[in-house]
């Protein structure tokens, strides 16, 4: 691969979607450290839902609180809140940019978090979300709006969640798809890799084919390129099963290709929500 | 009457000839299972031991120095090897109330099983629990239940959503809940639209929203719900996977001991307390999950083996904590922590099902000790508690222990004056010592008494492991415990002297590298004990040699009489002669007694003087009034004095001072009197002659004098051998005293004279010397009297009236 091919799926801006909860917050976090390690700009997009303001002008509406309490809400008491948690995140933005010396700026935007959030991002952006936002309390461990943004996404997408492991030398493992397609995600791979990180673990994207896998162009150049890295043997059919290979792998990220097989298989939501680790999701 | 005659030299000492005692050492002797003479004392000893009723506690008692510690342990653990071990207890964590540890009885030796095996169990634990529930089994079932959880949640909203799409309604979540907003095309309608659509539209919409909120209401409701079976169905797997992992190892021990419900029951909390504090085991935490095993262990606080018997414990230190137990304590980060196995047993513990033996003076000088044993005795039960527990000035949470049933004899020991102090002025004391057991100080020297009293000569030296004795050296031992007794005919009962005096023999015997203890040795320890404890003795020999204390020895004085004294220092007691002097002058039958009226005299000092003055008022003023004004004083003495040992030699000079009858100061006079003037005994005969004879032999024996004494204290007469072989040569007497007159013509030269018909005394006799002198004094005090009637001056008083 020429640097020129490198460089061009190196992101330019990170983006960071905050909603103050604390997933979002650890996602700034991770952001602020990937801007600092490639010296490039951060966003930080902040979206006051317009559909709950405009929900709060009808007199009747109530909301219904975790204990199931049921209290009325206005729209002068969400702007407030809004308000209150837009300063909040500015202020962690601020905390965390400055310490690591990364040029900040924080947009705040009135609409739907998915229009706004992808009407911000172009191509060139790594865009960085908190896998549980609100969705916690549904019993869900990534919401309906990080799915609909993992889909739209112009450029490459990290889904962020904090791991408990913290090793010097970080792995990171890659789905790798047949033919030509393997090889740009792996290209991509090379290009998102942050501080420390390795790629380790290749896991095959249709295992029937894994033999014919190996001999191709995508494993030469993995070959080459991380020759420690290894192959994931198994298939891994079931969420479930890859979570746990990944765990006994001592992996801390996934990257896999929007359009690999295995995301279209198990669906963004099963496969993301059964890994605990950051999953970022290439072109 | 006739002047009193010396005593043969075979009445002042019992020898024990070795002829009689048919054995050549001591070694040839059966020890003896008891002390000889003690059967009144051993009687009560075995009842006490016995009687199984509360209260039927012992006291022995007997003179400090007898022997009786060692006796009653001897004797009681003979006794307990006999009976029946009792059990092994330990404490367990309380798993209900961990402030009250259990208390498990398990049968003897069984309890260090126990121990052992809950230390093996609480190993297994440590390795087993956190590896079962790191398993691949334990974390994907429990992931599973945990994803249940979130399916049920997801799809009740799911639910939710749909429907709200049905009526084209939205569900919205808040930063704190959720709500529901109409929409249209796929957005949220604004209000001011939403004014504008037609009524019955909008109401549909309210009352579609309405129908969701309580929707939603009902499943936010429903999510703890779920959320607690969840917990509830993890408990399940946590149970199950201890029972895989421990619950075969738990069943074991629980039909080991099943036999103990205590035992059961706590094996069964600690499979409980182990699934109740798995996320302590998971989390991996070193420090809180030994906190939660430690609690799984036993305090074993007695171990007995099966056949050992019962116990018997000697407490050397009675106090309160001593007794009943204590708990100990951590200092951690400058706080006091403790938990159940910092229980310490006290003797009351450690002697349960045997015996207590506690000295009563030890116990009773400890604060609070002698409250805490009755109480425990009382209450038949031990309960560890601290005297700031007892008494409240600890108020700060502790253990209180499950107290222990008690089933003790508590053995005290002690002299007379405590026991009969403690029944005097303690009333629980009757009820809790019901039994006691009076040593005998000596007993009756016969033949077999003394065959006894070898057989106990060698049980001593064969149990302190000395030499043997030869019979020569037991004949002196039973001569010296005569003089010990102080009574010819009766042998002190044994005890710590004899025994020391056996102990140094036997070193002289070593010293001289003799196989078998001799007489010599005997000797040799006696006067070594003697020298050692000698030295006021031979000061105050001195200060009589130097005449800086005038004890005259020789010659004739008038006024003057020489009494015998006895000081005891200790162990070690010798005797002094004192000199006594009178004055007599006319008066109104006043006696001072000086040594009284100077604070120096105790009471039956006083009584003795008292007595001799009414018998000196009736026997020379029967009828009419005694005028004499009279004084008596111990000279040089500044100790004070007490008993009425020297009331013969008080009268005697008093006698001499009326009568100006000079008294030879080569005879010491000794012994008490009535009122009818006879002689009667006293105490410390032996010291006092050979007080009186080292004084008298350090000046010059002259073969004049002697001492006098009471004749019925010719029995006692175990006298050394210097003043034996002194009498034998004629150096020195002794004369046996009935009555006064003996005393007085013995010391005077002259014939005491008795009474005739008309109340006169012979001319020329003693008593008719005193009669005259006091009649002279009568007729001067009439013609004083007449005098001063005729000059109208009062009549003189003496000072002292």
């Amino acid at each position: 691969m020429s640097n020129a091919e490198a460089n061009g799926r190196r992101p330019r801006r990170i983006v960071v979607l905050l909603d103050a909860s604390h997933a979002s917050m650890a996602a700034l976090e991770a952001a602020v450290e990937l801007a600092a390690h490639r010296n490039t700009e951060l966003l930080a997009v902040f979206v006051e839902e317009e559909e709950l303001l405009r929900c709060a002008g009808y007199p009747w509406t109530r909301e219904v609180g975790l204990s199931g309490a049921v209290r009325p809400i206005e729209t002068t008491t969400v702007e407030e809140r809004m308000r209150d948690r837009a300063e909040e995140v500015r202020s962690a933005l601020q905390r965390s940019s400055q310490r690591r010396g990364v040029a900040a700026r924080l947009q705040v935007c009135r609409g739907r978090v998915v229009h706004e959030a992808l009407a911000l991002v172009g191509s060139g952006d790594f865009l960085v979300l908190g896998k549980v936002g609100y969705a916690r309390c549904r019993g869900l461990r990534l919401g309906s709006t990080a799915r609909a943004i993992v889909h739209g996404a112009p450029g490459p997408v990290m889904v962020f969640e904090e791991s408990a492991r913290r090793e010097r030398a970080r792995n990171v493992a890659v789905v790798v798809a047949p033919g030509e397609a393997g090889l740009t995600t792996l290209r991509y791979a090379q290009a998102l890799l942050g501080d420390r990180e390795t790629l380790s673990l290749a896991i095959p994207d249709a295992p029937e084919d894994g033999h014919a896998l190996r001999q191709s162009e995508a494993a030469q150049w993995l070959r080459t390129h991380y020759p420690q890295a290894r192959w994931l043997d198994e298939a891994a059919t079931d969420a479930e099963h890859l979570a746990a290979a990944l765990m006994d792998g001592g992996v801390e990220k996934v990257i896999v290709s929007r359009r690999s097989t295995l995301l279209a298989h198990h669906g963004p939501r099963s496969l993301i929500e059964s890994i605990r680790i950051p999953v970022i999701v290439t072109p | 009457m006739a002047l009193p005659e010396p005593l043969p030299v075979d009445r002042l000492y019992r020898t024990c000839d070795p002829e009689q005692l048919d054995f050549e050492t001591t070694a040839e002797l059966d020890p003896l299972e008891a002390p000889p003479g003690q059967e009144r004392a051993l009687e009560a000893l075995e009842l006490g031991a016995r009687m199984r009723a509360p209260g039927f506690n012992l006291f022995v008692m007997g003179p400090d120095g007898a022997g009786k510690n060692a006796m009653v342990q001897r004797l009681l653990h003979e006794r307990a090897a006999q009976e029946p071990t009792p059990s092994d207890w330990c404490y367990l964590y309380n798993f209900d109330e961990s402030t009250q540890p259990r208390l498990l009885r398990l049968p003897p030796g069984q309890g260090l099983r126990l121990r052992h095996d809950l230390e093996q169990l609480i190993e297994e634990l440590r390795s087993t629990i956190p590896s079962t529930f790191e398993s691949d089994e334990y974390q994907s079932r429990l992931q599973e239940l945990q994803q249940q959880l979130n399916r049920r949640q997801r799809e009740a909203f799911e639910a939710l959503q749909q429907e709200a799409e049905q009526y084209d309604v939205t569900l919205l979540q808040t930063p704190s809940g959720f709500t529901f907003a109409p929409v249209k095309d796929g957005e949220v309608i604004d209000p001011e639209k939403f004014q504008q659509l037609p009524e019955d539209e909008r109401r549909r919409y309210q009352q579609a929203i309405e129908h969701l909120q309580e929707r939603l209401q009902g499943v936010v409701q429903q999510i703890p719900k779920w959320r607690k079976e969840i917990q509830h169905q993890v408990r399940r797997l946590n149970e199950e996977m201890i029972l895989l992992a421990v619950g075969q190892r738990i069943q074991e021990l629980r039909q080991r001991y099943g036999e103990l419900p205590v035992a059961a029951t706590h094996l069964d909390a600690i499979r409980n307390d182990i699934i109740e504090n798995v996320d302590a085991f998971r989390s991996g935490e070193q420090e809180h999950m030994e906190y939660i095993l430690n609690r799984y262990r036993a305090n074993l606080i007695i171990a007995r083996e099966p056949d050992e018997g019962a116990p018997v414990v000697y407490e050397d230190m009675p106090t309160h904590q001593r007794l009943v137990g204590r708990t100990e304590h951590h200092v951690h980060q400058g706080a006091l922590l403790t938990d159940f196995t910092l229980i310490r047993p006290g003797s009351m513990h450690l002697a349960n099902g045997g015996y207590l033996i506690i000295d009563a003076q030890k116990i009773l000088t400890q604060p609070l000790a002698w409250p805490s044993l009755k109480r425990t005795l009382s209450a038949g039960e031990v309960r560890i508690e601290s005297l700031e527990q007892v008494h409240g000035f600890w108020t700060t949470v502790t253990l209180e222990p499950e107290p222990m049933p008690l089933r003790t004899k508590v053995v005290l020991l002690g002299d007379r004056m405590l026991y009969y102090l403690l029944a005097a002025y303690d009333p629980d004391f009757p009820e809790l010592f019901k039994i006691e057991a009076d040593l005998e100080d000596d007993l009756p020297r016969d033949d077999a008494n003394q065959a006894l009293y070898a057989r106990m000569i060698a049980t001593v030296a064969a149990r302190q492991q000395l030499r043997p004795l030869s019979r020569g050296a037991v004949a002196r031992v039973i001569e010296h415990s005569s003089r010990m007794a102080d009574d010819s005919e009766r042998l002190a009962a044994g005890g710590r002297a004899i025994n020391d005096l056996l102990e140094e023999a036997n070193h002289y015997a070593g010293d001289a590298q003799a196989e078998t203890i001799e007489r010599t040795h005997i000797e040799q320890a006696l006067a070594a004990q003697e020298r050692r404890a000698s030295r006021l003795r031979d000061r105050s020999l001195e200060v009589i040699r130097r005449g800086t204390v005038v004890i005259p020895t020789q010659g004739r004085r008038t006024a003057s009489v020489n009494g015998l004294s006895v000081l005891q220092l200790g162990e070690f007691a010798f005797g002094r002669p004192t000199r006594i002097t009178a004055t007599a002058r006319p008066g109104r039958g006043q006696l001072v007694d000086i040594e009284r009226e100077a604070k120096l005299g105790g009471k039956i000092h006083s009584k003795g003087v008292m007595i001799l003055s009414r018998y000196l008022a009736s026997r020379f003023a029967a009828d009419r009034e005694l005028s004499l004004s009279a004084s008596i004083a111990f000279e040089q003495s500044y100790g004070g004095v007490d008993g009425d040992s020297a009331s013969v030699a008080e009268l005697c000079v008093l006698l001499s001072a009326i009568g100006e009858l000079p008294i030879d100061h080569g005879i010491a006079v000794t012994g008490s009197i009535n009122q009818l003037g006879e002689v009667q005994a006293v105490g410390g005969v032996n010291e006092k002659i050979e007080g009186f004879f080292e004084v008298c032999r350090q000046q010059e024996l002259t073969g004049a004098q002697g001492v006098a004494l009471p004749a019925t204290n010719v029995p006692h007469l175990m006298l050394r051998r210097e003043v034996r072989e002194a009498v034998e040569r004629s150096q020195f007497h002794i004369y046996p005293l009935h009555h006064v007159d003996d005393a007085l013509e013995l010391l005077t030269g002259y014939p005491a004279g008795t009474a005739g018909e008309d109340g006169s005394f012979p001319a020329g006799s003693a008593n008719r010397a005193v009669a005259d002198r006091l009649a002279r004094f009568a007729e001067t005090r009439r013609r004083d009297a007449d005098e001063h009637h005729g000059t109208g001056a009062p009549e003189e008083e003496d000072r002292d009236e």
